[in-house]
């Protein structure tokens, strides 16, 4: 009973670290202050879900859910294009808002607030994965892959041209760098990797509904970036751990659950004052937010 | 190599740049002077593409690069330093080296698969740009402790290792001290040596004579007068703009 309890932790410090890393590309890297990352997160798991439900193989549905999120990424890119800081986190928060009206809404495709139950357990090439070890395994294996890949991205050219626009915009553009290129880019890869973590937890959980993906579940993720320091990756994965299991305690305390959801915000809010007190760049920041 | 034809920028009622024309020639510096709030720096951001022109046209050899985004200028050739340094302060000296020189990071591909690594040449281009402004010594320092100077020399060799072909400095002298002042003023007959093409902006007369082949003067958004540093300093026109009646 306890090893469950583990694995389940597991599987979400997992989905965390993916959708955390992802966040990171996009506001550590390109100092892009994405409020949206959850949309995309919901993007991935309402298309895995849906095609899952359609009889679509697991490896297809989630490649597709990242891809999908990606072309969001794309699109939201275009009308922020021009805009920075605070204007740039209302504009992509206004965009978490449109999606989940959407999901809340169209309910001839994802059943607004009844949600979408029964999605499949994923089977991959033959392996089955409806055992929680076995979709720990996948989890994990699919956040180093997503791990590598982003610091393959953060500490090649490419990522160093993201880094320059983000540290001055303007400089960039005389030293020939297509900046508006770069941010659709980093947005777009951010968003394709909360797509994927967004069709894992719809496979994990196999209940997904537009609760699941409102601007509350963006505040853990935010935190963990924060926390873990702008453009540090290890910070992003050692904040992940941190933040997913400090709120745990209260399960054996005996609170009713519905104090334990609110006292979890609680506790991200507190530790997010304190590091930004005593620790402005997070655990191993490089760069102070601002 | 840059030519300027009736171009004008407004900024509502205040005529910033009013019909300018001038033209430099190649393998020159030609300095661009003028009293505060002449136009001297919007020109600038017009030439870079900061700013839009609101008629004219200006070419760039034989490239009208009239209102095109300055990434595009930049990859047409100019190279700028800006009045206040615009460094990558969270990035290393090296790091904002190799980003001006690197022209394939926008390949994403090639990125990912790790196939886009300074090359052993650019590299050695970095160390020499470095060499000349007496940074070599600290490659990995980031941009953001330097001190004022440092930065303005890392600006400086920044410019000139982004491959152009006409370089823009906008006052790069402005709150130095005498010494770095010097070597600014070495950097740059090293680059007319080598056949560079410079068009600056400076208020210190003494570093613009003692630099610049060719003035142009500017006064309330038109160009009073243009010849040699000789010429310019016994102008009736440009003494009366500078000092008044």
């Amino acid at each position: 009973m306890f090893s469950a309890y583990i694995i389940h932790l597991l599987i979400l410090i997992g989905i965390y670290m993916i959708l955390s890393l992802s966040l990171q590309l996009a506001m550590g890297y390109s100092g892009l202050l994405n409020l949206g990352h959850v949309a995309f997160y919901a993007i991935g798991a309402y298309v895995s879900a849906l095609l899952a439900l359609a009889g679509v193989p697991f490896w297809i549905c989630i490649i597709l859910a990242g891809l999908v999120a990606m072309l969001f990424g794309f699109l939201l890119a275009i009308p922020t294009n021009k805009l920075k800081g605070d204007y740039l986190a209302l504009a992509t928060l206004g965009f978490t808002f449109v999606v989940y009206a959407v999901t809340l809404n169209w309910t001839d495709l994802t059943r607004g607030p009844l949600g979408l139950p029964g999605i499949p357990k994923p089977v991959l090439f033959g392996i089955s994965f409806s055992d929680n070890l076995h979709f720990l395994f996948l989890t994990i294996t699919i956040a180093i892959i997503s791990y590598l890949i982003i610091k393959q991205i953060a500490r090649s050219p490419f990522g160093k041209a993201l880094q320059a626009a983000r540290d001055d915009e303007l400089a960039a553009e005389i030293l020939g760098k297509n900046t508006f290129k770069l941010k659709s880019y980093s947005l777009a890869i951010s968003a394709f990797f909360a797509g994927i973590a967004g069709s894992l937890y719809a496979h994990y959980i196999t209940f997904i509904d537009p609760s699941s993906f409102t601007i509350m579940q963006l505040i853990p993720v935010l935190a963990i970036v924060i926390i873990g320091g702008l453009a540090s990756l290890e910070g992003t994965l050692l904040a992940a751990i941190i933040l997913t299991l400090i709120p745990e305690p209260l399960r054996f305390i005996g609170f009713p659950s519905s104090i334990i959801g609110p006292a979890r915000q609680i506790i991200y809010a507190l530790i997010l004052l304190l590091i930004l007190i005593f620790r402005p760049r997070g655990f191993f920041g490089k760069v102070k937010l601002e | 190599m840059l030519k300027l034809e009736k171009v004008k920028k407004y900024f509502g009622g205040i005529k910033a740049v009013d019909g300018c024309s001038f033209a430099i020639a190649p393998k020159k510096i030609t300095a661009l002077i003028g009293p505060n709030g002449s136009g001297k720096t919007t020109i600038f951001n017009l030439i870079s593409g900061i700013l839009k022109c609101d008629s004219g046209r200006i070419f760039l050899g034989d490239k009208n690069i009239t209102n095109l985004s300055p990434h595009k200028i930049s990859n047409l050739g100019l190279s700028r330093v800006f009045q206040q340094a615009h460094l990558f302060d969270n990035l290393s000296i090296e790091e904002n080296m190799s980003i001006a020189i690197d022209n394939e990071d926008m390949k994403f591909v090639k990125n990912l698969l790790g196939l886009n690594r300074i090359s052993k040449e650019k590299k050695q281009k970095i160390k020499e740009a470095l060499n000349k402004v007496g940074l070599e010594k600290s490659p990995q320092h980031l941009c953001g402790e330097l001190s004022y100077g440092q930065k303005r020399l890392v600006e400086l060799a920044r410019a000139i290792i982004n491959p152009h072909r006409l370089l823009i400095l906008d006052e790069p002298v402005a709150g130095v001290n005498p010494k770095l002042r010097e070597k600014i003023i070495k950097i740059l007959k090293d680059l007319e040596k080598a056949g560079e093409t410079v068009l600056l902006i400076e208020h210190d007369m003494n570093f613009t004579f003692s630099v610049a082949n060719r003035i142009v003067v500017m006064d309330a958004g038109q160009v009073i007068a243009e010849g040699t540093p000789a010429n310019i300093k016994n102008n009736k026109q440009v003494l009366e703009a500078y000092l008044g009646d």
